[in-house]
């Protein structure tokens, strides 16, 4: 499994050009930072890359790429259900009926240390816990790209430091990861960094 | 990371590789009873708002329900204000040549409810209260008294007279010293003797002819041959017209009397000359009411499914496809459709009942049309609302939250 991009040109007018003809490569169990300021493209990157915007020159290839998650800097959730419900949800999607889900989800979230807050309702959670459970839930759909877009942005230093930990422990999984982030705790959490102005940037790690 | 080649460098044009070309998700195999839990665990949680939804639905139920049924319901009194009132009723006069088992007999045919003959008797009749008043006497056919049933309310004796015996409009009995309300006595005539008081009937001044508000009926065995003046026939549908009546009342003639000619009347002419039932119905039918309620719910369906959009484009980003989720609505839906509908049911029910004339099945009947239509847009606008989320939307409504 990898994703390539080569001369990556995105446009919005004619005098917005974005990427300069970006190209690089990641595989399976890669866990990059895009970095740049903002209005850089970072967003838009990710868009290309999980196939929702085409790029206006160059081109992405996503072999063996099939599923793609997103974790976005606001958590999306149900207030109401449960982080259990949260987790298994993918898990039910995927054919497993609600005992199987429950116990799977159950453990994954234990592994992302959440088993405490199972049973409480998403609008409950804290914005560290509810980022952390995005990333679980991630996890759980079994994505092969995971898409993450500023996690840590409206997090407190100490919830930011808990979703860097659980981003690195991402690194070397069956999903390549791709972050963007001004955060650069999370930019160090990641094992290398691309400069989405197309200038190398070489490995952070 | 390589800088090749700037866009504008003669490049060919942009694409994906065909490996990295939008892939559908795999296919979605949740089972057909999660999706029901999950759905019920929407509503129970009230992620689905199921009391809101249910109270909103319920108010478009019961308001075009209501509406409905009580259109049927008007027209069910406007029609019997119009046969009460005489406006259904034709005269055909012709007179000393109108066979009286004849005219009885027009109540068996299509579009004819009652029919009776009547002629005046010249002396009129005196009973012994009032000895020096003579009252006018009519001998009517028997078919005129269940005619009376319908213009006149008439209410026969309790005591049991049935036609064997005088009718007489309120006016009369009061005139005479009887109550209102029977059981009435016989009178006495001044020449001796008992005359039985079979019914009374009313007779108000409401713009009919007025000749038997003021009067005595005295109900005589119409054997064919028996000459008559004139024939009363209650029409219904009401569609007063001299042609169809001229149609029926060419039997009417006693043999030998071709020369007299007809004359027709409207009993009561002030309500117009015309009341077409059914296409009134028809009318009532297609208001739109029941349009409106099934639009009404059909946005509130939708709404309450695009209130929720950035929550069903996450779980649609969860791998749960297009016909999964709208079948999840679709059950939270029901969840709240359902009891809407009980709760108006009720409503419905008595606005079909509440000072309706007739049976209540019409009524009803066009309420529950309207509850239906109601449900149907409710699911309808769920599934609309459904339809309009995609996995692809999440991230610009993420931005723009």
């Amino acid at each position: 499994m990898h994703l390539t991009c080569r001369d990556l040109v995105v446009r919005f007018r004619p005098d917005v050009e974005l990427f300069r003809g970006l190209s690089f490569d990641l595989t399976q169990g890669d866990l990059v930072s895009l970095t740049g300021p903002s209005g850089s493209g970072k967003s838009t990157l990710l868009e290309v890359l999980a196939g929702w915007r085409a790029p206006t020159a160059g081109t992405v290839s996503r072999n063996g790429v099939v599923t793609v998650a997103w974790v976005f800097q606001s958590p999306v959730g149900v207030a109401r259900r449960s982080a259990l419900d949260h987790v298994a949800l993918p898990f039910l999607v995927q054919g497993t009926r609600r005992p199987g889900a429950d116990a799977r989800a159950a453990e994954l979230l234990d592994r992302f240390g959440l088993a405490a807050v199972a049973d409480r309702p998403f609008g409950a959670l804290s914005g560290g816990e509810a980022q952390r459970l995005m990333f679980t839930r991630a996890v759980a759909k079994g994505a092969d790209l995971l898409l993450v877009d500023e996690p840590t942005a409206q997090l407190d230093p100490a919830s930011a430091a808990t979703v860097n930990r659980v981003l690195g422990e991402l690194a070397g999984t069956r999903s390549i990861v791709v972050v963007a982030s001004h955060d650069l705790a999370t930019q160090a959490a990641c094992d290398r960094t691309i400069d989405v102005r197309g200038v190398p940037a070489g490995v952070a790690t | 990371m390589r800088r090749r080649r700037s866009a504008d460098d003669g490049a060919p044009p942009p694409a994906y590789s065909r490996s990295a070309r939008p892939r559908r998700a795999p296919r979605d195999r949740m089972e057909p009873g999660e999706v029901v839990r999950e759905a019920w665990r929407d509503v129970s949680t009230g992620v689905a708002r199921p009391l809101l939804a249910a109270g909103v639905l319920a108010l478009i139920m019961a308001m075009s329900g209501v509406w409905a049924a009580r259109g049927v319901v008007d027209l069910s009194q406007e029609a019997r204000e119009f046969r009460t009132a005489g406006a259904s009723t034709a005269i055909m006069t012709m007179e000393m040549v109108v066979d009286g088992a004849v005219c009885d007999s027009l109540a068996t045919y299509p579009g004819i409810e009652a029919a009776g003959a009547l002629r005046p008797v010249a002396q009129g009749v005196r009973f012994a209260v009032s000895p020096s008043r003579a009252i006018p006497l009519f001998e009517v056919s028997v078919g005129f008294i269940d005619l009376l049933s319908v213009i006149g309310a008439a209410r026969a004796n309790p005591d049991g007279g049935g036609v064997s015996g005088v009718w007489l409009p309120e006016a009369t009995a009061e005139a005479l010293g009887l109550a209102p309300e029977g059981p009435w006595p016989d009178l006495a005539i001044p020449a001796g003797g008992q005359v039985r008081v079979a019914g009374l009937y009313t007779f108000p001044e409401d713009g009919r002819q007025q000749d038997l508000s003021f009067a005595v009926l005295a109900p005589v065995p119409a054997p064919d041959g028996l000459a008559l003046d004139s024939c009363w026939a209650e029409l219904w549908p009401a569609t007063y017209e001299v042609s169809r009546l001229a149609v029926a009342v060419e039997p009417l003639r006693i043999d030998g009397s071709k020369a007299v000619n007809p004359t027709f009347a409207q009993l009561n002419s002030t309500l117009g000359e015309q009341f077409d039932g059914p296409a009134r119905f028809a009318e009532v039918a297609r208001a739109p009411g029941v349009a409106l309620a099934g639009a009404a719910s059909l946005a509130a369906g939708f709404v309450l499914i695009r209130v929720r959009r950035l929550e069903l484009a996450d779980s649609r980003h969860c791998g749960l496809s297009w016909a999964t989720q709208g079948w999840t609505m679709l059950a939270e839906a029901a969840c709240w459709i359902l009891p809407a509908a009980a709760v108006a049911a009720p409503v419905v029910l008595i606005a079909a009942l509440a000072g309706n004339p007739e049976p209540p099945g019409p009524a009803a009947a066009a309420g529950a049309m309207a509850v239906v239509c109601a449900a149907a847009g409710a699911a309808v606008g769920t599934l609309l609302g459904t339809w309009t989320i995609a996995e692809r939307q999440l991230f610009q409504m993420v931005k723009n939250r």
